[in-house]
This record gives C-alpha cells, sequence and structure tokens, in this order.
C-alpha cells in the first residue's frame, strides 16, 4: 500500500484532465466552487497515484461509489481519497483483496474535535484528538461505513510511535499514522470479507 | 418557530462554526434543498461539529435515527431545520 499527502495546488484543477465520465459525474453532482475545485483536483490525484504506482496498467477512471468513496475502473487496485482544505492523500494498493482507508485531517480542528469525540463516542478523548479523529475516519472509510457508526460507538485507541491501534469498532485494526505540523495522516487495509 | 426562521439561523451557525468562514459563505445564500457538501466543504468533522453546535443552540439532543435522517442522501439545510423542529417537539411547515 502506497500514501501521498501534499498540498492539493500540486495537482492540476483543469477540468479537461477529467475524463468524459467523471466530466459526467461531475456536472450530475453540480459542486460550486472550492468543493467543485476541489473534486476535480482529487480525481487528477488519484488518477496520478495509478499512473506512478502501477506504470504499467493501463488508463483508468474513477467512479464515486454510492457511499461517496472512490472506485477505480480499468486498473485492479483500491484506493482511498482524504482531503481538508489545501491538503489532500491519496492512498493505493494493488488488486481488490484489500480495503483500505486513509484520512488526513488538519490541526485546526483540535478543539472542535475534543467536543465532538466527548459528545459522540463512550470513551471521549484518549489521546491528540486529531489523531483519534484520523485514526477513526480511517476505519470508518475502511469498512464503508457512515458517520453516524460513531455515535455512542465503545471504540479504545492507542498509540505506539507511528501505529495507532483500533478495539471496539468491529475487528482490531492497526493502523499508521505521521505527523505533520498542519496536519495528521492515518492509513490502514485489512482484508475483504 | 418556522423552518423559514431555523433555516435562517443554521445559515449563521454553520459559517460561524465552520474552521474557514470565507469558505462556508456559500451557505448565506444557497437553496434550501441543496446538499451542502455541493456547496461547501461538509466533511464529517465539520458536519458533527455544526451538530454540536446545533445542539447547544436550540437546547437539543440529536439522536442517531435524527442525525441518519437529516444525512440520508446529503445534508440540506431544510432537513437539518426538520430534524431540529422534530427534536424540539414542534410541527413541521
Amino acid at each position: 500500500m502506497r500514501v501521498r499527502a501534499d498540498d492539493l495546488s500540486s495537482v492540476p484543477g483543469d477540468l479537461h484532465l477529467l475524463r468524459l465520465a467523471e466530466r459526467r459525474e461531475l456536472r450530475a453532482l453540480c459542486l460550486r466552487g472550492p468543493r467543485r475545485d476541489e473534486w476535480i483536483r482529487g480525481r487528477v490525484a488519484i488518477r496520478r497515484a495509478v499512473a506512478w504506482w502501477l506504470p504499467r496498467e493501463s488508463r483508468c477512471r474513477v467512479r464515486t461509489e454510492p457511499s461517496g468513496a472512490p472506485l477505480v475502473v480499468g486498473v485492479d487496485c483500491s484506493v482511498s481519497l482524504s482531503h481538508d482544505e489545501r491538503w489532500f492523500a491519496v492512498a493505493l494498493a494493488p488488486g481488490r483483496a484489500l480495503r483500505i482507508g486513509v484520512d488526513l485531517c488538519r490541526r485546526v480542528h483540535t478543539d472542535r474535535l475534543a467536543r465532538i469525540l466527548r459528545r459522540f463516542t463512550r470513551r471521549g478523548v484518549q489521546l491528540d484528538p486529531v489523531v483519534q479523529w484520523a485514526a477513526l475516519e480511517c476505519v470508518l472509510k475502511m469498512r464503508g461505513l457512515g458517520i453516524t457508526a460513531l455515535m455512542g460507538s465503545d471504540a479504545r485507541i492507542r498509540r505506539f510511535g507511528r501505529s495507532v491501534q483500533v478495539e471496539g469498532m468491529g475487528p482490531y485494526v492497526s493502523l499508521y499514522v505521521v505527523d505533520r505540523p498542519d496536519f495528521v495522516v492515518v492509513w490502514g487495509s485489512e482484508e475483504r470479507r | 418557530m418556522t423552518t423559514a426562521a431555523v433555516v435562517g439561523q443554521l445559515r449563521t451557525l454553520i459559517v460561524t462554526a465552520a474552521p474557514d468562514p470565507a469558505r462556508a459563505a456559500a451557505v448565506r445564500g444557497c437553496p434550501t434543498d441543496v446538499p451542502l457538501d455541493t456547496v461547501m466543504p461538509f466533511s464529517s468533522v465539520i458536519a458533527l461539529g455544526v451538530i454540536v453546535a446545533v445542539e447547544d443552540r436550540f437546547g437539543i439532543v440529536v439522536t442517531r435515527p435524527a442525525l441518519q435522517a437529516a444525512f440520508a442522501g446529503g445534508a440540506t439545510l431544510e432537513r437539518l431545520a426538520i430534524m431540529i423542529q422534530r427534536l424540539r417537539g414542534e410541527e413541521t411547515n
């Protein structure tokens, strides 16, 4: 599994870089302003990740699953995408055997997240709220769960260096974490069941 | 309180609760039936931050079924306003 976190401005936001089907999807979504720009750059970032990390594969396009998660069509791989204002992270694993997830969360959310965690989870704040949240979001993405799954959740989260372990939200899972001055990125994978 | 009045308060509350108010400014004038995610970044963090602010402002406790109903198909101002009114025991119009 590979992960890239970068400034969204490092990816072109040119509509013409989208495939025809992606452009159709964008039109149907009726996104406006910054959301439209983020969406275009996100699609380009995913296809660039496929081109860099699976260079022998053929052309692909990105489709949105009903859950909102991106799905690569035309190349056998799993992807996950996260963005928060000017930052984004994309994760890719070859094949379809793994469910993967990545979450990038800015540190500007620290106080907001502490309140959210205290309000919506049974165990409240257990470690750095940004790391805790990114880990929970990563698990939700891997398992295709919505945010309502967090309400009343009894997840137990512990950090050991670059590893974050999550128990109590389905099967135990160990994730990777990287801290940056402006944001945190957490990612992980597990076998599809 | 009418749905329109709740929507008016929601517009202000969402912009105030957003980490980047300038990026949420479009909520001040967007149609009430448009998914908020199409006009501003409305990630899980921002969405739940808004819910916490809504609970404080309107004196309600947002339940999981209420949140699921409000977020099904994308949260809109109208759906959030109806959720608030129902949780306050008010008629929706």
